[in-house]
């Protein structure tokens, strides 16, 4: 079960290597502005989360007390909430500037 | 505009197969050019004209871009539209034709008509110098990054009530995607600049 859990982790980090890969692609495309500023900190985020999930088999592995496992866990549950807050200012933000909300 | 060089862009879209007429018009319905197909029937283009720029006023009262592109299909033929800055291209055609083909060359004739008109002499065009103006206070803020800004603002009709609204999503689009720190100020010297301009 140990090894399950492991082999997941690995397949975690190995897709958030590549998304913080395409992140700072983006961001170096990005001209400028407010959204290009909310973007650093999405990719940030992506960084924390990426050392997070690999701190977490390691954890495992090392077999070390399970309050770090939790600790560990519940950052990710915190920056998962800002993550998700930024995501959603700059779809609302981008869909204003295209005049695309139902304003009523 | 000059009017030879629009007959001669008009007089091309004439000769592909299945184009019956050219016009060009203007919002107000004003022939601008007309080019009927040699050898065939020749077509009045005031009545077609007068018509077209109504339909196409409706159609910009409904939609808030000022860019347009119709297909008008009847039981005899169609009508393929599109827009220039203050003006409209139309070409009257067979119901089945080669509609890539035209379409293409529509595009072409519309970007040809489109820089005629920027280096035009008539009247007619004055929106467009407002537009000039600001395209180049858009270029001085944000250099090569002004594309989309630029893009905006010629895509307006070249009415103060169109520009200012242009300006205004401009400011909005330049401060999220392009340069926070210098949207107001582009907005700022767009707004003085049109004030000057109309007084």
């Amino acid at each position: 079960m140990l090894w399950v859990s492991v082999a997941l982790s690995f397949a975690a980090i190995v897709v958030m290597v590549i998304n913080v890969v395409l992140a700072l692609r983006l961001r170096r495309a990005m001209l400028g502005g407010v959204i290009r500023t909310r973007w650093g900190i999405m990719t940030n985020l992506i960084i924390v989360f990426l050392v997070c999930y690999i701190l977490s088999p390691l954890l495992l592995v090392l077999d070390l007390p399970i309050e770090y496992m939790g600790l560990v866990v519940f950052l990710v549950f915190l920056f998962g909430a800002v993550f998700v807050a930024v995501v959603i200012r700059i779809l609302h933000e981008t869909l204003a500037s295209l005049d695309l909300l139902d304003k009523s | 505009m000059n009017s030879q060089t629009m007959e001669l862009v008009l007089h091309e879209l004439t000769t592909l197969p299945g184009v019956r007429a050219t016009f060009l018009g203007d919002a107000e319905g004003a022939v601008l050019a007309a080019v009927s197909r040699s050898g065939a029937e020749q077509i009045d283009p005031s009545t077609p004209v007068r018509s077209l720029a109504r339909t196409l006023s409706g159609l910009r009262s409904l939609r808030r871009s000022s860019t347009l592109e119709i297909d008008l299909v009847f039981q005899q033929g169609r009508v393929l539209m599109r827009t220039l800055k203050d003006s409209f291209l139309a070409v009257l055609c067979e119901r089945q034709l080669n509609l890539p083909l035209l379409t293409m060359a529509l595009d072409e004739a519309v970007q040809r008509l489109g820089e005629i008109s920027e280096g035009g002499t008539s009247g007619r065009v004055s929106g467009s110098e407002d537009i000039q103006v600001l395209v180049q206070i858009a270029q001085d803020v944000l250099g090569d990054h002004a594309g989309k800004v630029i893009e905006l603002l010629e895509s307006s009709d070249g009415s103060r009530d169109e520009l200012s609204a242009a300006i205004e999503r401009a400011e909005e689009i330049t401060r999220l995607f392009i340069d926070s720190r210098n949207a107001k100020e582009m907005a700022r010297r767009m707004r003085a600049a049109l004030f000057h301009r109309e007084g």
